[in-house]
């Protein structure tokens, strides 16, 4: 069944080169099947989203900075919560958004893979947050296996996206360790994927 | 500045160049909001739905309109520089770098790694300034403290920019390979903060020479008034160049070594130096001598303007090197 509306959390505009080329307006999605104990945005987990708004009203929000896209490269990141939850709906919009705009997907990529596949062809760019390739350490941070995070990492390096994947590895007080991190980029160096955003979670 | 005020300026000088672009009469207000700013108003977005309407009207016109790719090159900086700025290595520089090499395996074996930090004419670091060669092909930008750090070519110039500031070019010599390159990026003419000066384009080059006798006047003027002093004053300064040198030991086993290194540096308005330089021809070895004998100096005394406003100054210092050959 296809979602007329779907539950988001925010919608960021004007972010200068933060999560994507350019000017790009974040779109939140609300919920995800992660439960990490630092997530970064705890309203994806609160019980209701902000608002619900169907393809139509998320295009209208979007296209009123057409031109700041346009010129600087930009466009809009898929974020949250989880985006691919979402998929049949980013699918939609993307079929009726500016060819030009540039897609960014931020995602934890613990979804099926029949999600991934329908949106991957639209997407310039994957953010994958892949917490840690231990599954012990994943599992205790998030509350979940990893194992559809390797299958999904696996099929985008055979279909040839592995370009087009940034691969974020946290330091994650008391979970995991400087050492876990390089050997987590040593997996993935190992599986095709070239491009990491390392950096540390600072507690607050 | 704060974020909003940022983003409200990357966005004016958007408009205005896709207004630049598309012969369209624009004139940014002048905003006299002294509260938060959220990076866009009413009035900035009246401003773009007029820059879209006046789009509109040429497209239906028939005429070419010009639009994508106009402000490319002003936001290179990659993802979660604030993130990433945690980290002790050059993250942002390896991360495009790896980029390339996927591609063609480009990264010359000889690069060398640049560490700094962008500051404006009162010391205020800027960030999210992008740091780039000139071919674009390695390029960082400045995290929140103003600092970065990038892989380049031997040999390779390096060019900083941001919004509302002068573009500045390094030459590779000019750059300290073991320290830490404090640059200092002035204002760009006719960009104030809060508004953009347009200059009709008949205009122009009557502006330009405008433009260029307040210059000089200004240049009079900061020379006439308060120079950027060493705290103590010159005896003092000789003092600490004569108690804090290795110079003569250094230049007893190097050869061509000159009488005296000239130096030249900015003080900034919080008295810290930047865009320290040596100016002649001297061993490498004595070249980081005298970088690190500038850079641990005490902050400066600023120099003031004719107005009494702090201003950047440019010092220039002959040192000497006792026992050269």
């Amino acid at each position: 069944m296809k979602l007329t509306k779907v539950p988001l959390i925010a919608i960021s505009r004007h972010r200068l080169a933060i999560d994507g080329k350019g000017i790009t307006t974040l779109v939140g999605f609300h919920g995800c099947p992660l439960n990490c104990e630092f997530c970064i945005n705890k309203r994806s987990l609160a019980m209701s989203p902000i608002c619900k708004i169907s393809v139509s009203e998320l295009l209208d929000r979007l296209m009123v900075d057409n031109i700041y896209y346009l010129a600087t490269g930009g466009g809009v990141t898929f974020g949250g919560g989880e985006p691919l939850l979402f998929y049949e709906f980013i699918c939609d919009l993307m079929a009726v958004m500016p060819k030009e705009w540039n897609i960014t997907m931020e995602t934890s990529l613990n979804v099926p893979l029949d999600n991934l596949k329908k949106v991957a062809p639209c997407i310039h760019e994957f953010i994958i947050d892949i917490k840690d390739m231990d599954s012990t350490i994943y599992k205790k941070y998030t509350g979940k296996n990893n194992n559809n995070v390797l299958s999904n990492l696996k099929w985008l390096k055979d279909n040839g996206y592995s370009d087009k994947v940034i691969i974020r590895i946290p330091l994650i007080p008391n979970y995991n360790t400087k050492d876990n991190q390089i050997q987590s980029m040593a997996k993935l160096e190992e599986m095709g994927f070239n491009r990491f955003d390392k950096f540390q979670y600072v507690i607050r | 500045m704060d974020t909003g005020r940022k983003i409200c300026d990357v966005l004016k000088t958007i408009r205005k160049q896709i207004a630049e672009m598309n012969d369209i009469v624009y004139e940014p207000k002048v905003c006299h909001y002294k509260g938060h700013c959220h990076g866009s108003c009413p009035a900035c977005e009246a401003e773009r739905e007029y820059i879209e309407s006046e789009l509109s009207f040429r497209k239906s016109m028939g005429m070419k309109i010009c639009v994508t790719g106009v402000a490319l090159g002003m936001l290179t900086s990659p993802y979660n520089v604030n993130a990433q700025s945690h980290l002790d290595t050059p993250v942002n520089s390896t991360f495009f770098n790896k980029q390339k090499s996927s591609d063609n395996d480009n990264i010359p074996q000889d690069s060398v790694l640049i560490k700094g930090c962008v500051k404006d004419m009162l010391g205020i670091p800027i960030c999210e300034a992008p740091v780039i060669t000139p071919d674009g092909r390695y390029l960082t930008s400045t995290d929140i403290e103003g600092n970065f750090s990038i892989y380049i070519p031997h040999d390779s110039p390096l060019t900083v920019r941001y919004v509302g500031y002068e573009t500045k070019n390094y030459s590779f010599g000019d750059l300290d390979l073991s320290g830490t390159n404090v640059l200092y990026l002035p204002k760009a003419e006719g960009v104030l903060l809060g508004e953009v000066v347009v200059v009709r384009k008949k205009n122009v080059r009557k502006e330009i020479r405008r433009i260029g006798r307040i210059r000089r006047r200004e240049i009079k003027y900061n020379k006439r008034k308060g120079k950027a002093s060493f705290p103590g004053g010159d005896t003092a300064l000789q003092m600490y160049l004569a108690n804090n040198t290795h110079l003569a030991e250094i230049a007893q086993n190097e050869s061509n070594v000159p009488a005296q290194v000239r130096v030249s540096f900015y003080v900034l308005g919080d008295g810290s130096l930047a865009d320290v330089k040596v100016l002649n021809q001297c061993p490498l070895r004595i070249k980081e001598e005298v970088l690190r004998l500038v850079k641990s100096m005490p902050k400066w005394k600023p120099a003031t303007d004719s107005s009494g406003y702090i201003v950047a100054d440019l010092v220039e210092l002959s040192i000497k090197v006792k026992g050269s050959k």
